[in-house]
Protein backbone atom coordinates (compact mmCIF):
# COMPACT_ATOMS: atom_id res chain seq x y z
CA UNK A 1 0.00 0.00 0.00
CA UNK A 2 1.40 3.34 -1.01
CA UNK A 3 -0.09 5.86 1.37
CA UNK A 4 -0.23 9.39 -0.08
CA UNK A 5 1.93 10.74 2.74
CA UNK A 6 4.67 8.15 2.01
CA UNK A 7 4.49 9.03 -1.67
CA UNK A 8 4.71 12.74 -0.87
CA UNK A 9 7.66 12.22 1.46
CA UNK A 10 9.59 10.24 -1.10
CA UNK A 11 8.79 12.37 -4.13
CA UNK A 12 8.95 15.91 -2.84
CA UNK A 13 6.43 18.43 -4.23
CA UNK A 14 4.11 16.70 -6.69
CA UNK A 15 1.11 17.67 -8.87
CA UNK A 16 -2.20 16.58 -7.35
CA UNK A 17 -3.18 14.40 -10.32
CA UNK A 18 0.12 12.47 -10.13
CA UNK A 19 -0.22 12.04 -6.37
CA UNK A 20 -3.70 10.58 -6.93
CA UNK A 21 -2.42 8.15 -9.53
CA UNK A 22 0.45 6.96 -7.32
CA UNK A 23 -1.31 6.65 -3.97
CA UNK A 24 -3.71 3.97 -2.83
CA UNK A 25 -6.51 6.33 -1.72
CA UNK A 26 -9.40 7.20 -3.99
CA UNK A 27 -9.34 10.78 -5.37
CA UNK A 28 -12.23 11.80 -3.09
CA UNK A 29 -10.58 10.33 0.02
CA UNK A 30 -7.22 11.82 -0.91
CA UNK A 31 -8.53 15.39 -1.25
CA UNK A 32 -10.54 14.99 1.97
CA UNK A 33 -7.41 13.96 3.87
CA UNK A 34 -5.31 16.61 2.16
CA UNK A 35 -7.81 19.25 3.26
CA UNK A 36 -7.55 18.08 6.89
CA UNK A 37 -3.73 18.05 6.82
CA UNK A 38 -3.65 21.40 5.06
CA UNK A 39 -5.72 22.92 7.87
CA UNK A 40 -3.32 21.36 10.40
CA UNK A 41 -0.41 23.01 8.56
CA UNK A 42 1.29 19.73 7.65
CA UNK A 43 0.96 20.10 3.87
CA UNK A 44 0.89 23.06 1.52
CA UNK A 45 -1.33 22.99 -1.53
CA UNK A 46 -0.78 25.64 -4.19
CA UNK A 47 -2.54 26.31 -7.46
CA UNK A 48 -5.95 27.34 -8.75
CA UNK A 49 -7.85 24.56 -6.96
CA UNK A 50 -6.03 24.73 -3.64
CA UNK A 51 -8.75 26.63 -1.75
CA UNK A 52 -11.57 24.26 -2.57
CA UNK A 53 -9.97 20.85 -2.22
CA UNK A 54 -12.72 18.93 -0.49
CA UNK A 55 -15.25 19.85 -3.19
CA UNK A 56 -13.19 18.58 -6.10
CA UNK A 57 -14.68 15.74 -8.12
CA UNK A 58 -12.50 12.85 -9.26
CA UNK A 59 -12.55 14.27 -12.82
CA UNK A 60 -11.33 17.63 -11.55
CA UNK A 61 -8.59 15.93 -9.54
CA UNK A 62 -7.50 14.03 -12.67
CA UNK A 63 -7.08 17.39 -14.44
CA UNK A 64 -5.25 19.14 -11.60
CA UNK A 65 -1.70 19.13 -12.96
CA UNK A 66 -1.31 22.77 -11.92
CA UNK A 67 -2.19 22.10 -8.28
CA UNK A 68 0.95 21.15 -6.37
CA UNK A 69 1.12 19.37 -3.02
CA UNK A 70 4.17 19.53 -0.75
CA UNK A 71 5.06 19.06 2.88
CA UNK A 72 5.05 22.28 4.89
CA UNK A 73 7.92 23.47 7.07
CA UNK A 74 6.45 21.68 10.09
CA UNK A 75 5.60 18.59 8.05
CA UNK A 76 9.15 18.39 6.76
CA UNK A 77 10.56 18.94 10.23
CA UNK A 78 8.42 16.13 11.57
CA UNK A 79 9.52 13.80 8.80
CA UNK A 80 13.19 14.63 9.31
CA UNK A 81 13.19 14.28 13.10
CA UNK B 1 42.55 32.41 23.59
CA UNK B 2 45.64 31.38 21.63
CA UNK B 3 48.02 33.70 19.86
CA UNK B 4 48.06 33.04 16.10
CA UNK B 5 50.77 30.53 15.23
CA UNK B 6 51.06 28.07 12.33
CA UNK B 7 49.71 25.12 14.32
CA UNK B 8 46.78 27.17 15.55
CA UNK B 9 46.03 28.37 12.01
CA UNK B 10 46.11 24.81 10.66
CA UNK B 11 43.88 23.69 13.52
CA UNK B 12 41.38 26.44 12.73
CA UNK B 13 41.33 25.55 9.02
CA UNK B 14 40.87 21.87 9.87
CA UNK B 15 38.02 22.74 12.23
CA UNK B 16 36.32 24.70 9.42
CA UNK B 17 36.83 22.10 6.68
CA UNK B 18 35.86 19.09 8.77
CA UNK B 19 32.83 20.87 10.23
CA UNK B 20 31.65 21.77 6.71
CA UNK B 21 32.13 18.14 5.59
CA UNK B 22 30.36 16.78 8.69
CA UNK B 23 27.34 19.04 8.26
CA UNK B 24 27.05 18.28 4.53
CA UNK B 25 27.16 14.57 5.34
CA UNK B 26 24.55 14.99 8.07
CA UNK B 27 22.24 16.81 5.61
CA UNK B 28 22.87 14.12 3.01
CA UNK B 29 21.96 11.35 5.46
CA UNK B 30 18.87 13.25 6.60
CA UNK B 31 17.47 13.51 3.09
CA UNK B 32 18.77 10.22 1.66
CA UNK B 33 16.00 8.11 3.14
CA UNK B 34 13.32 10.46 1.86
CA UNK B 35 14.46 11.40 -1.60
CA UNK B 36 16.17 8.22 -2.68
CA UNK B 37 17.57 9.17 -6.05
CA UNK B 38 17.97 12.92 -6.10
CA UNK B 39 20.78 13.50 -8.59
CA UNK B 40 21.91 16.79 -7.06
CA UNK B 41 24.66 16.00 -4.66
CA UNK B 42 23.85 17.77 -1.44
CA UNK B 43 26.79 20.16 -1.48
CA UNK B 44 25.56 21.74 -4.73
CA UNK B 45 22.52 23.13 -2.92
CA UNK B 46 23.33 26.74 -1.87
CA UNK B 47 21.28 26.37 1.31
CA UNK B 48 23.38 23.35 2.36
CA UNK B 49 26.57 25.25 1.61
CA UNK B 50 25.40 28.23 3.66
CA UNK B 51 24.45 26.00 6.62
CA UNK B 52 27.71 24.07 6.50
CA UNK B 53 29.83 27.23 6.29
CA UNK B 54 27.91 28.74 9.23
CA UNK B 55 28.62 25.58 11.24
CA UNK B 56 32.25 25.72 10.08
CA UNK B 57 32.57 29.25 11.44
CA UNK B 58 30.96 28.06 14.68
CA UNK B 59 33.64 25.36 14.83
CA UNK B 60 36.40 27.97 14.41
CA UNK B 61 34.95 30.09 17.21
CA UNK B 62 34.63 27.00 19.41
CA UNK B 63 38.22 26.03 18.56
CA UNK B 64 39.39 29.47 19.71
CA UNK B 65 37.83 28.72 23.09
CA UNK B 66 39.79 25.52 23.66
CA UNK B 67 43.03 25.58 25.62
CA UNK B 68 44.44 22.08 25.32
CA UNK B 69 44.17 21.44 29.06
CA UNK B 70 40.49 20.64 29.18
CA UNK B 71 39.67 23.65 31.35
CA UNK B 72 37.25 25.57 29.11
CA UNK B 73 33.52 25.00 28.67
CA UNK B 74 34.02 23.88 25.05
CA UNK B 75 36.76 21.43 26.14
CA UNK B 76 34.49 19.96 28.78
CA UNK B 77 31.53 19.55 26.41
CA UNK B 78 33.69 17.77 23.82
CA UNK B 79 35.75 15.90 26.43
CA UNK B 80 38.92 17.43 24.98
CA UNK B 81 42.31 17.34 26.63
CA UNK B 82 44.40 17.63 23.53
CA UNK B 83 47.48 19.87 23.67
CA UNK B 84 48.17 19.54 19.93
CA UNK B 85 46.32 22.41 18.22
CA UNK B 86 46.11 20.60 14.85
CA UNK B 87 44.49 17.51 16.37
CA UNK B 88 42.29 19.69 18.53
CA UNK B 89 41.08 21.56 15.44
CA UNK B 90 40.28 18.30 13.70
CA UNK B 91 38.34 17.00 16.70
CA UNK B 92 36.37 20.25 17.08
CA UNK B 93 35.51 20.16 13.36
CA UNK B 94 34.35 16.55 13.44
CA UNK B 95 32.29 17.04 16.60
CA UNK B 96 30.78 20.42 15.80
CA UNK B 97 27.29 18.90 15.76
CA UNK B 98 27.81 17.56 19.28
CA UNK B 99 28.66 21.09 20.31
CA UNK B 100 25.69 22.66 18.54
CA UNK B 101 23.37 20.08 20.09
CA UNK B 102 25.05 20.13 23.49
CA UNK B 103 23.75 21.34 26.84
CA UNK B 104 25.22 24.73 26.01
CA UNK B 105 22.39 25.24 23.56
CA UNK B 106 19.67 22.96 24.95
CA UNK B 107 17.74 22.97 28.19
CA UNK B 108 16.48 19.78 29.84
CA UNK B 109 16.29 18.00 26.48
CA UNK B 110 14.06 20.68 24.98
CA UNK B 111 14.89 21.68 21.44
CA UNK B 112 15.99 25.26 21.94
CA UNK B 113 18.96 27.39 20.92
CA UNK B 114 21.50 25.69 18.68
CA UNK B 115 19.47 22.49 18.24
CA UNK B 116 16.38 24.42 17.15
CA UNK B 117 18.36 26.64 14.77
CA UNK B 118 20.26 23.69 13.30
CA UNK B 119 17.14 21.57 12.74
CA UNK B 120 15.29 24.52 11.23
CA UNK B 121 18.21 25.17 8.88
CA UNK B 122 18.31 21.52 7.87
CA UNK B 123 14.61 21.71 7.04
CA UNK B 124 15.38 24.81 4.95
CA UNK B 125 18.03 22.77 3.09
CA UNK B 126 15.42 20.08 2.47
CA UNK B 127 12.93 22.61 1.12
CA UNK B 128 15.56 24.01 -1.18
CA UNK B 129 16.47 20.54 -2.41
CA UNK B 130 12.78 19.68 -2.91
CA UNK B 131 12.28 22.75 -5.10
CA UNK B 132 15.31 21.96 -7.24
CA UNK B 133 14.29 18.32 -7.57
CA UNK B 134 10.78 19.26 -8.68
CA UNK B 135 12.14 21.77 -11.20
CA UNK B 136 14.49 19.08 -12.52
CA UNK B 137 11.68 16.54 -12.97
CA UNK B 138 9.44 19.11 -14.66
CA UNK B 139 12.25 20.03 -17.04
CA UNK B 140 13.03 16.36 -17.72
CA UNK B 141 9.39 15.68 -18.60
CA UNK B 142 9.16 18.81 -20.72
CA UNK B 143 12.23 17.78 -22.71
CA UNK B 144 11.46 14.08 -23.02
CA UNK B 145 7.70 13.59 -23.02
CA UNK B 146 7.48 13.78 -26.84
CA UNK B 147 10.20 11.10 -27.08
CA UNK B 148 8.42 8.96 -24.48
CA UNK B 149 5.14 9.20 -26.38
CA UNK B 150 6.91 8.14 -29.58
CA UNK B 151 8.81 5.29 -27.89
CA UNK B 152 7.60 1.79 -28.69
CA UNK B 153 6.50 -0.02 -25.51
CA UNK B 154 7.74 2.84 -23.32
CA UNK B 155 5.77 1.59 -20.32
CA UNK B 156 7.14 -1.96 -20.55
CA UNK B 157 10.77 -0.98 -20.95
CA UNK B 158 10.59 1.75 -18.29
CA UNK B 159 9.08 -0.56 -15.69
CA UNK B 160 11.50 -3.39 -16.50
CA UNK B 161 14.49 -1.09 -16.06
CA UNK B 162 13.02 0.47 -12.93
CA UNK B 163 12.50 -2.95 -11.33
CA UNK B 164 16.01 -4.05 -12.36
CA UNK B 165 17.54 -0.98 -10.78
CA UNK B 166 15.73 -1.65 -7.50
CA UNK B 167 17.05 -5.19 -7.05
CA UNK B 168 19.62 -4.08 -4.49
CA UNK B 169 17.03 -2.19 -2.43
CA UNK B 170 15.22 -3.63 0.59
CA UNK B 171 12.10 -5.73 0.10
CA UNK B 172 10.01 -3.09 1.90
CA UNK B 173 11.18 -0.41 -0.47
CA UNK B 174 10.63 -2.54 -3.56
CA UNK B 175 7.14 -3.36 -2.29
CA UNK B 176 6.43 0.33 -1.76
CA UNK B 177 7.47 1.20 -5.33
CA UNK B 178 5.64 -1.84 -6.72
CA UNK B 179 2.41 -0.74 -5.02
CA UNK B 180 2.76 2.66 -6.68
CA UNK B 181 3.30 1.02 -10.06
CA UNK B 182 0.12 -1.01 -9.51
CA UNK B 183 -1.80 2.13 -8.52
CA UNK B 184 -0.59 4.03 -11.58
CA UNK B 185 -1.41 1.14 -13.91
CA UNK B 186 -4.91 0.95 -12.47
CA UNK B 187 -5.33 4.52 -13.67
CA UNK B 188 -4.18 3.68 -17.20
CA UNK B 189 -6.43 5.43 -19.76
CA UNK B 190 -9.08 3.09 -21.13
CA UNK B 191 -9.05 4.71 -24.56
CA UNK B 192 -6.80 3.65 -27.44
CA UNK B 193 -3.29 5.11 -27.19
CA UNK B 194 -3.23 8.67 -28.48
CA UNK B 195 -0.13 10.83 -27.83
CA UNK B 196 -2.18 14.00 -28.27
CA UNK B 197 -4.60 13.04 -25.51
CA UNK B 198 -4.06 14.68 -22.10
CA UNK B 199 -4.88 11.46 -20.20
CA UNK B 200 -2.10 9.58 -21.94
CA UNK B 201 0.36 12.40 -21.45
CA UNK B 202 -0.44 12.50 -17.72
CA UNK B 203 -0.05 8.72 -17.54
CA UNK B 204 3.37 8.77 -19.23
CA UNK B 205 4.49 11.78 -17.19
CA UNK B 206 3.52 10.01 -13.96
CA UNK B 207 5.42 6.86 -14.95
CA UNK B 208 8.50 8.90 -15.84
CA UNK B 209 8.40 10.86 -12.58
CA UNK B 210 7.98 7.65 -10.62
CA UNK B 211 11.06 6.18 -12.30
CA UNK B 212 13.05 9.36 -11.65
CA UNK B 213 12.03 9.38 -7.97
CA UNK B 214 13.16 5.83 -7.26
CA UNK B 215 15.78 5.06 -9.85
CA UNK B 216 17.19 8.47 -10.73
CA UNK B 217 18.03 10.06 -14.07
CA UNK B 218 20.91 7.65 -14.68
CA UNK B 219 18.33 5.02 -15.61
CA UNK B 220 17.68 6.93 -18.84
CA UNK B 221 21.33 7.16 -19.84
CA UNK B 222 21.14 4.48 -22.52
CA UNK B 223 17.96 5.92 -24.01
CA UNK B 224 19.31 7.63 -27.12
CA UNK B 225 16.35 9.93 -27.79
CA UNK B 226 16.24 11.16 -24.19
CA UNK B 227 18.03 14.27 -22.93
CA UNK B 228 19.29 15.01 -19.45
CA UNK B 229 18.54 18.60 -18.29
CA UNK B 230 21.87 18.59 -16.45
CA UNK B 231 23.71 18.19 -19.75
CA UNK B 232 21.45 20.29 -21.98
Amino acid sequence: MANWMDVLQSSGPIPLNELTLRSSESPEELVRQLDVFKKKGVVIVTGPKSDDLSHLTSEEVARSADTVVELSWSGLKRSLS
Amino acid sequence: MYAINPQFAIGAVLALVLAVATVLYDCHVAVRDRLKRVPLIIFKVPAALALSVACGLTAIIAFCFTDGKGDTLVDSVLGLQQPNAVLRGAIVGLTVLVLIRSKISSFKGAEIGGELIYNSCRTWVMQSLNRQWRAYKAKFNQMNLPSAMAFQDYEGRLLTELRDSLRTQTEDFRGFVESQITNVQQGRPQTAFNPAQLDWQTYYRTLTTLALDYSGPDMFEGWISFQDPRKA
